[in-house]
């Protein structure tokens, strides 16, 4: 056997090792054994030669021991296993996938130079962009994600204590029960954290912890991430909160310019949103009628509550000052109650008869 | 292939021909197969259908040695975790038996678990560079809006372009398992 093939069998013996060590909560095991995985993948991938002909296999042996490395908290390392890889000619699947474990090694190693030490009730969120420079952050766009994980956390709760989606009036107090505390911000990024504290009244009444919310939320953006909209979908469970989670989830998601990562983490894991807005589907075309007086609209306007006919229709104004009504789906009134008051983009299917758009997304107004 | 011919599938058979299972994780994967059929009122001897991609069904029976005792359903107690697993277990053995491929590394990625397949009989350095990839999905019982064909097309969907692609879906109730290729 060759002494690729020698190395490369070792290193995937090794992984799966790890992983089976990891599956059995024996978690410095498999960090220790994936350390010694990617060591002997690394050495793999330096034998191949740079040139073309290479692709996919040397891109591929660096995306691994890159992994592996990430895996074994060697993030420093990790790092550099993906610059060697992306210094190639690695095609574009696996480009795209260096791109994102660049964005989830960066993260993770930010949160330990910044020496961030999380409770099991502590959320972290963390922006990377060109809008964030020295501790310092565009506010709207800090607020807006901020706005929507407070969203997410919210109906979360409910969702878990088994409580019927509630479309109208002021969540109670229960459901709203996180304070926010700044973290040190640091040069290329910004984060704070949030911490679940229960207030001792409600400590009986709650089936489940904190930690228990946190995870769930982080699973969920991490499907929202990987597009497996099946699995939130089962991991939700009611279609309201589901598509509330996906509304939210994709306010908060980068733009890919302004801000390109958006970093969830608890103790346990981690999470780094780095798919795009545009790129979350629009769930929200379900459950439309179709028909000949249907057409696809996108529009701009203001919201405008006053003029709301029942919970589910909501008054627009056109910028040309047309008179139009929002229907707004259960799920994604949190989404649209954000955007009161303020120019706004609707996109939807207009029924030119009822002079009403089904809508299907809504985001701030570009000028 | 046709139906009238059942083989077997030695769930023991894990630690041969699949390089990305090492001896000692063979143990932990057959024994997450044997949780998930057992959870479903299967034993040793038990038939799988497998739906080809080439629209052909073959048969398996689906053995194993030894018993499933309370200790091990209680060692293996999240019985998602131990779906996922078996599913990429009962995949990597009928790619090994269905295909001319075999798993050669494993790709962790958030919450799934991808692999990459080579020929058998490959034997350059550039082990990638006629590769496919192995996409997996477990189901411990279907149900209307959990359904096999619906977690093919889910991964269909979220495929990039690149290389080609077998997903696997295993079903643990009826049991069966259908491969398609992209």
């Amino acid at each position: 056997m060759s002494d690729f093939r020698e190395l490369h069998n070792k290193a995937m013996g090794l992984a799966q090792l790890a992983l089976v060590a990891r599956e059995k909560g024996e978690l410095g095991e498999a960090e220790a054994l994936a350390v010694q995985a990617y060591e002997y993948e690394a050495q793999a991938a330096d034998i191949i030669p740079v040139k073309e002909s290479s692709e996919p296999t040397r891109s591929i042996l660096y995306s691994s021991a890159a992994s592996l490395a990430y895996q074994g908290k060697k993030f420093g390392v990790a790092l550099q296993l993906i610059a060697k890889g992306l210094s190639g000619y690695p095609p574009l699947q696996v480009k795209e996938e260096l791109k994102a474990l660049w964005g989830q090694v960066n993260f993770e190693d930010h949160l330990r130079e910044q020496g961030v030490i999380l409770t099991p009730e502590d959320l972290q969120i963390l922006l990377q962009g060109n809008v964030v420079g020295s501790g310092m952050v565009s506010y709207d766009e800090f607020l807006k994600r901020i706005q929507a994980l407070y969203s997410i956390l919210s109906r979360t709760v409910q969702r878990k204590m088994r409580r019927d989606y509630q479309r109208s009036g002021r969540p109670a107090g229960i459901y709203k029960y996180f304070t926010p505390a700044l973290s040190v911000p640091r040069t290329g990024s910004f984060a704070i954290t949030l911490r679940l504290g229960l207030p001792l009244a409600y400590q009986t009444m709650m089936f489940f912890s904190a930690s228990e919310v946190i995870d769930e939320i982080l699973t969920g953006v991490e499907y929202i991430n990987k597009g497996d909209i099946e699995s939130l979908r089962r991991l939700i469970g009611e279609e309201a909160y589901y598509l509330n989670f996906v509304s939210q989830a994709r306010k908060m998601a980068p733009d890919g310019e302004n801000i390109n990562l958006v970093g969830l983490s608890s103790t346990k894991k981690s999470v780094g949103l780095t798919r795009i807005h545009k790129d979350i589907p629009v769930v929200a075309k379900l459950g439309i009628p179709e028909g000949d007086r249907l057409q696809p609209i996108k529009v701009k306007g203001v919201l405008d509550y006053a003029n709301a006919r029942g919970k589910d229709i909501i008054g627009f104004t056109t910028e040309d000052g047309r008179p139009l009504y929002v229907h707004v789906r259960e799920g994604m009134d949190d989404l649209v109650r954000s955007y009161f008051d303020e120019r706004v983009s609707v996109t939807g299917s207009y029924d030119i008869v009822q002079k009403k758009i089904y809508l299907t997304d809504i985001e701030a107004a570009e000028d | 292939m046709n139906d009238s011919v059942i083989r077997p599938l030695h769930l023991e058979s894990l630690e041969d021909g699949i390089p990305v299972i090492p001896k000692q994780a063979a143990g932990f994967y057959k024994q997450n197969c044997m949780i998930c059929l057992d959870n479903q009122r299967h034993k040793s001897g038990v038939r799988l259908k497998v739906k080809h991609y080439d629209d052909s069904d073959v048969v398996f029976q689906v053995l194993w040695d030894d018993e499933v005792t309370d200790e091990l359903r209680r060692a293996y107690a999240d019985l998602v975790r131990a779906t996922e697993n078996a599913a990429c277990a009962i995949a990597l053995l009928l790619v090994r038996e269905i295909t001319d491929f075999t798993a050669i590394e494993q790709a962790s990625r958030g919450t799934t678990i991808d692999y990459y397949l080579s020929y058998r009989e490959e034997t350059d350095e550039l082990i990638f560079n006629h590769a496919a990839r192995l996409e997996v999905s477990g189901i411990l019982q279907e149900d209307g809006s959990n359904t096999i064909d619906g977690r093919i097309k889910g991964k269909q969907r979220r495929l990039k372009p690149g290389l080609p692609t077998f997903i696997i879906v295993v079903e643990f109730s009826y049991p069966m398992s259908k491969v398609a290729k992209v």
